[in-house]
């Protein structure tokens, strides 16, 4: 049966309603306001998405590594090959401040024809953008956002999404609390992670005072004790985590007046790595020092 | 060079009808409502109150563009024939003093139109999403999407109108749907494809990578989202030249079919 113009305006009417109420809905819940979960959020994305949403998540993570790569998909896997520390592809080494990122464009085809003859790939070479480009100024690095968080709202067990968007908003974007509010979701979300109470503890050190602040040294306390080695996908990564907690701590500790600590910690750190320069000098200032 | 004025009249006269048609349907409203449900949503988000965010609402709002001008275009282009045979309107057409080929321009032309000014609608509808979210593009690049869109689109009815001469209506949506999807997603990817793939597997990837309709040619969502520069002018001219080409092979393909039909 065909609608009349009358049920046909009253489904039109309808539904733009139903959108405008699931608008109000949406900017009413934290996603509007930086905190992208809450309990009847993770309800809803876990019925849609179920087991998928994992699936969903990556994938909307590297929506974020494409849109810093000016979309360029052969950039992003290049940089991603390239990348440092291997997990979390480029966007991962670029928000932690690594310079590992390649120039090629990724695109060297060559088959029964020849480059040459190959008129039709020339042509997309001509149309379809394939340098690699990083974004810069804020305009561009902003565009990044709203993937990172719909990375994280899709599974709130992305790790990755929450310490990498909450550098993200700190280191490039100068929002700092809007990134702790972020961290501390992936927290609440998260409490076995070593990586974002480690993330919580730099972004509260690099905070003016966060040095002095008790809170900093608590998040790498609390990093250092949920520390375990299953967390990481490589054991270099998880004994690079650790040294970096210790000498934090060494530091904090050190600043506080604690130095008994301060040098259980540099011990520590020199088992690990008996030649770790920082440490040594910061063990023999601490001792020549008298403490 | 009357002769000419009237066959043009004739053909405008069959492609008002067309155009006339699609807004009679509604298909347009349809299209623009199921966008604003899409997307008044997307709208409402703010994140973590960083403000000019607007990207992901132009990638979202170009990628329904794009699926909305494929049905339309689809829609109208492959039901201008088997409407008139079904209800046999064809042959009192045919018995006035029109020529079989202005009917297939008329038809073609009249799909072509009536897609055109649906996108036309849509991409007034993107610009003004662009303006509520304050997206900075640059207008060069929309205008050259515009046209390429444009471009992809006329190949697209040209497609659609040849194969609904040749097959059933339901097979010649599936196949222009799966040609026209197929070719924008990897389309780009087909050459790098039948580079790796041995000899005797490799040739008929190759031979579609000649034959095929390239319709990634004609997306430029890409440069106007992540504010690339336009396209050069050689390459727009060649894309321009690829377009016309292929849909004139199309319509004299077309052409010939339809004479030989027996109606």
């Amino acid at each position: 049966m065909r609608p009349n113009g009358t049920n046909g305006t009253l489904l039109c009417v309808a539904l733009l309603a139903a959108s405008a109420v699931l608008a109000s809905w949406l900017g009413r819940q934290g996603g509007v306001r930086g905190n992208p979960r809450d309990g009847r959020q993770a309800d809803v994305m876990a019925l849609v998405f179920g087991e998928a949403r994992k699936v969903v998540s990556g994938g909307l993570y590297d929506r974020a590594d494409l849109y810093f790569h000016g979309g360029i998909q052969a950039a992003a896997d290049n940089c991603a090959e390239q990348a440092a520390e291997g997990r979390g592809g480029a966007l991962a080494a670029a928000a932690a401040g690594s310079a590992a990122h390649a120039d090629e464009d990724g695109h060297a085809e060559t088959g029964l024809v020849g480059e040459r003859w190959d008129l039709w790939s020339r042509l997309n070479r001509r149309i379809h953008p394939t340098e690699d480009r990083h974004a810069s100024g804020v305009r561009e690095l902003k565009e990044v956002v709203p993937w990172l968080w719909a990375a994280a709202a899709a599974d709130p067990h992305n790790t990755l999404a929450y310490g990498v968007g909450a550098y993200w908003l700190a280191r490039e974007l100068g929002r700092v609390d809007e990134a702790l509010r972020f961290i501390g979701e992936g927290i609440r979300n998260n409490p076995d992670s070593c990586e974002l109470e480690f993330c919580r503890g730099e972004l509260l050190y690099l905070r003016p005072r966060g040095k002095r602040d008790p809170a900093t040294m608590k998040a790498f306390s609390a990093a250092l004790r949920k520390w375990t080695p299953e967390q990481f996908d490589r054991q270099e990564e998880a004994r690079m985590c650790r040294r970096n907690i210790l000498m934090y701590l060494a530091t904090l500790h050190e600043q506080a007046g604690g130095h008994e600590a301060a040098k259980k910690c540099l011990r520590e750190l020199l088992r690990m790595v008996p030649d770790h320069s920082p440490a040594i000098r910061m063990l023999g200032e601490i001792e020549a020092a008298g403490h | 060079m009357n002769g000419m004025r009237g066959s043009l009249q004739r053909i405008m006269a069959l492609a008002r009808l067309a155009v006339v048609d699609l807004f009679r349907r509604r298909d347009v409203s349809v299209a623009l409502l199921l966008a604003a449900v899409a997307l008044l949503p997307l709208l409402a988000f703010n994140f973590f109150g960083v403000s000019g965010v607007w990207r992901y609402v132009g990638e979202v709002t170009l990628l329904l563009v794009w699926i909305f001008s494929i049905a339309i275009g689809l829609g109208v282009a492959a039901r201008q024939f088997p409407a008139e045979f079904d209800s046999r309107t064809i042959y009192p057409l045919l018995s006035k003093p029109v020529r079989r080929t202005e009917i297939l321009l008329g038809k073609f032309l009249g799909a072509f139109l009536a897609t055109a000014s649906a996108l036309c609608l849509f991409y007034v509808c993107f610009l003004l999403l662009l303006l509520l979210k304050g997206g900075g593009v640059d207008p060069v690049v929309v205008a050259q999407a515009f046209l390429f869109h444009l471009l992809f689109v006329m190949l697209l009815t040209a497609m659609a109108v040849t194969g609904s001469l040749i097959l059933t209506p339901s097979a010649n949506l599936t196949v222009c749907a799966l040609a026209a999807a197929g070719m924008l997603l990897f389309g780009e990817r087909l050459a790098g494809l039948a580079a790796g793939l041995p000899l005797a597997s490799a040739i008929p990837a190759w031979a579609v990578h000649a034959l095929a309709p390239h319709m990634e040619f004609f997306d430029l969502r890409l440069r106007v989202v992540h504010g690339w520069p336009p396209v050069e002018w050689p390459a727009s001219l060649a894309v321009a030249a690829y377009a016309l080409c292929y849909t004139a092979a199309l319509l004299l393909l077309a052409d010939r079919l339809f004479k030989r039909k027996k109606l």
